[in-house]
């Protein structure tokens, strides 16, 4: 362990499931190769790491594994073909070593919402950190401690939505409401076709005592904010998570800032009230 | 701790005082300029001089270091740093620039090893400006001629000595330590550096800096930020000549034995700094990026750390390749 924070803790990549029919989602279950680096490493749900590759380079990225899975960290990783890093973790095979420096940033403030209501709404590939909180969330150690819980997750077509069979061992639990959709079906497809705010609208899930966590392309959330706030969500209890490009992943390097607010450090989960501030001012 | 007086015939006993501390790097005379270099030798430090082209900073955050290596199980390996040294004749306006770089890279949380050792190792010796030149504008940034901000000493030069004023415990320790080779000034010698303080600070121009992160908040317009930005070139020689502007790009380079990852300065006016892998570029045009620095060093860098991050050097106006003027776009900001 190292009280550096430019040093990345090497980790074996345990196991590699391809996530969607493009195959250009994968996820990586990682192993730390040191018991301390293990130990040191505790996220919360909402952070991010920066994920290694020797000779290719790093880049940030969710943790989509909850807390509470204990000996491995499992990340979601699309690739780019501009993507160095992407393609290179993509190349990798199981038993390969790669680096993670981390957990970063913050993350959603779940210690504030006990006894609340959640409405946890993910689009696409953007939903690694959300599933991180819903397997925390889903927990027998933390289920009891929430109110209702509703997942409303969208995805293009049936073969891009990102861990099926989980999607499917939620469905069929009667203590959360699991909505999937998909915005062009296939034949196979029995489930709900339309578009994640339309859906949403539909839904209607009630704003009284909840908190709106929400994750997906900029496309989805700005059409998500207003069914959102219709529905009497606050812009104070709504969160969600904005990503940029980052090389230090700790307020220093000056790349990822949105207005005087740094992503990896200050972020990446903000409430909706302060994205609307970004945005009325044009500041990126 | 009050100052002490160098008879300037001493100056090389004092060079040599400061070699048995660490490598002395200090002004010497190269063609036309006079840059920061080893004084090797005989060589006496240059004492007549502007200021040096190139910012302090890169003593501290060199332009391009390797930060680790390593091999293809993934041990990492930490390169040796560099050990003490003692820059002298450094100008005020590039040592309030460490003050300034000190929050970024030294705050609690995550302290920058590499700044940090370089900033432990290094005794800081300023020299108080004398002649400013007509770009300089330290006293609207919170710097002055003989600013004492992140220095260790300061030294005044006048006719015949060179008075060093002890500004940390790391200056006083170095003061103590050469006593021999000082002697108390002389009541002229304290007045002629008042004297030479107050010339210097009246013949410093007055940009209005503290104006602009008010005026900042209402800059919205994009407009205003592409007529800004449409004679910039891009080039980045603003960033890397600023003493403050500390951006950087951590990139992975394949070696025979694994791979080096390396830190280089980079620039938030380059098109590439913000652009995703995906081809997203929250930055894509040259004004979004033009309203990043400024926005950066007169409103963000207030209200993170208290204080804009700019010195007053001049070094992006003199250098600016399509005569892009800070002090001209302050007071647009301003108007």
């Amino acid at each position: 362990m190292s009280t550096n924070p430019y040093l990345p803790a090497p980790a074996r990549i345990e196991k590699i499931v391809i996530e969607n029919d493009e195959k250009d989602l994968k996820t990586f279950r990682l192993a730390f190769c040191n018991k301390a680096d293990e130990a040191a490493f505790g996220h919360e749900c909402g952070q991010f790491a920066m994920l290694s590759v020797a000779g290719a380079g790093e880049i940030p990225i969710g943790i989509a594994s909850s807390p509470l899975d204990k000996g491995y960290v499992e990340f979601t990783v699309k690739r780019y073909p501009a993507g160095v890093v992407t393609s290179a973790l993509h190349d990798l095979s199981e038993g390969d070593v790669v680096g993670i420096r981390g957990p970063l940033g913050n993350s959603f403030p779940m210690k504030d919402m006990p006894g609340k209501n959640l409405v946890i709404i993910g689009g696409g590939f953007a939903f690694t950190t959300l599933r991180a909180t819903i397997r925390w969330l889903l927990s027998g150690a933390m289920r009891g401690k929430y109110g209702n819980i509703t997942i409303l997750y969208g995805a293009r077509s049936p073969g891009e939505l990102l861990y099926k069979s989980e999607l499917e061992e939620w469905r069929k639990r009667s203590d959360v409401t699991t909505v999937v959709t998909v915005d062009k079906g296939d034949y196979a497809w029995k489930g709900r076709i339309g578009l994640v705010p339309v859906v949403l609208k539909d839904i209607a899930p009630s704003a009284v005592d909840a908190f709106c966590l929400v994750c997906g392309p900029p496309i989805m959330l700005k059409f998500t904010m207003p069914p959102l706030l219709e529905l009497g969500f606050a812009p104070e209890a709504i969160f969600t998570s904005l990503e940029r490009k980052m090389s230090c992943g700790i307020g220093k390097c000056g790349r990822c800032n949105v207005g005087s607010k740094y992503v990896c450090k200050d972020g990446p989960v903000f409430p909706y009230s302060k994205i609307g501030e970004f945005e009325d001012r044009g500041l990126a | 701790m009050a100052s002490v007086a160098l008879d300037k015939k001493n100056l090389s006993k004092l060079v040599a005082a400061m070699r048995k501390q660490g490598t002395v790097l200090g002004p010497v005379a190269s063609g036309n300029e006079v840059v920061l270099a080893e004084i090797t030798g005989a060589l006496v430090p240059e004492l007549e001089f502007a200021n040096f082209k190139l910012p302090l900073k890169r003593e501290f955050f060199p332009q391009c270091e390797v930060i680790s290596r390593y091999d293809k199980n993934g041990q990492v390996e930490e390169p040796v740093m560099s050990g003490p040294v003692v820059l002298f004749g450094v100008r005020p306006c590039d040592t309030l620039s460490l003050s300034f770089l000190d929050k970024v890279f030294m705050d609690e949380k995550y302290k920058d090893p590499y700044y940090a050792k370089r900033r432990d190792n290094a005794l800081v010796i300023s020299l108080a400006c004398t002649a400013p030149a007509a770009t300089c504008f330290c006293m609207s940034t919170g710097g002055g001629p003989s600013s004492r901000l992140g220095t260790d000493i300061l030294a005044v030069n006048l006719a015949k000595s060179i008075l060093f004023e002890p500004v940390s415990n790391k200056g006083q320790t170095f003061v103590k330590k050469n006593k021999s080779l000082f002697r108390n000034p002389a009541d002229a010698e304290l007045k002629a550096q008042e004297k030479q303080e107050a010339d210097s600070r009246n013949k410093m121009a007055t940009v209005e800096v503290s104006r602009a992160p008010g005026s900042l908040g209402k800059k919205n317009d994009p407009a205003f930020w592409e007529g800004l930005a449409e004679t910039c070139l891009s080039c980045g020689a603003c960033t890397f000549l600023c003493p403050t502007c500390h951006c950087f790009d951590l990139y992975e380079e394949k070696q025979e034995a694994g791979s080096a990852r390396l830190r280089v300065h980079d620039a938030c006016m380059f098109a590439s700094f913000v652009r995703e892998a995906s081809g997203h570029n929250p930055r894509a045009r040259k004004g979004e990026r033009m309203r990043q620095r400024i926005m950066h060093k007169f409103s963000y860098a207030p209200e993170n750390f208290k204080t804009a991050f700019c010195v007053g050097c001049g070094r992006c106006v003199v250098n600016c390749p399509s005569n892009i003027d800070i002090r001209e776009t302050i007071a647009m900001v301003n108007a």
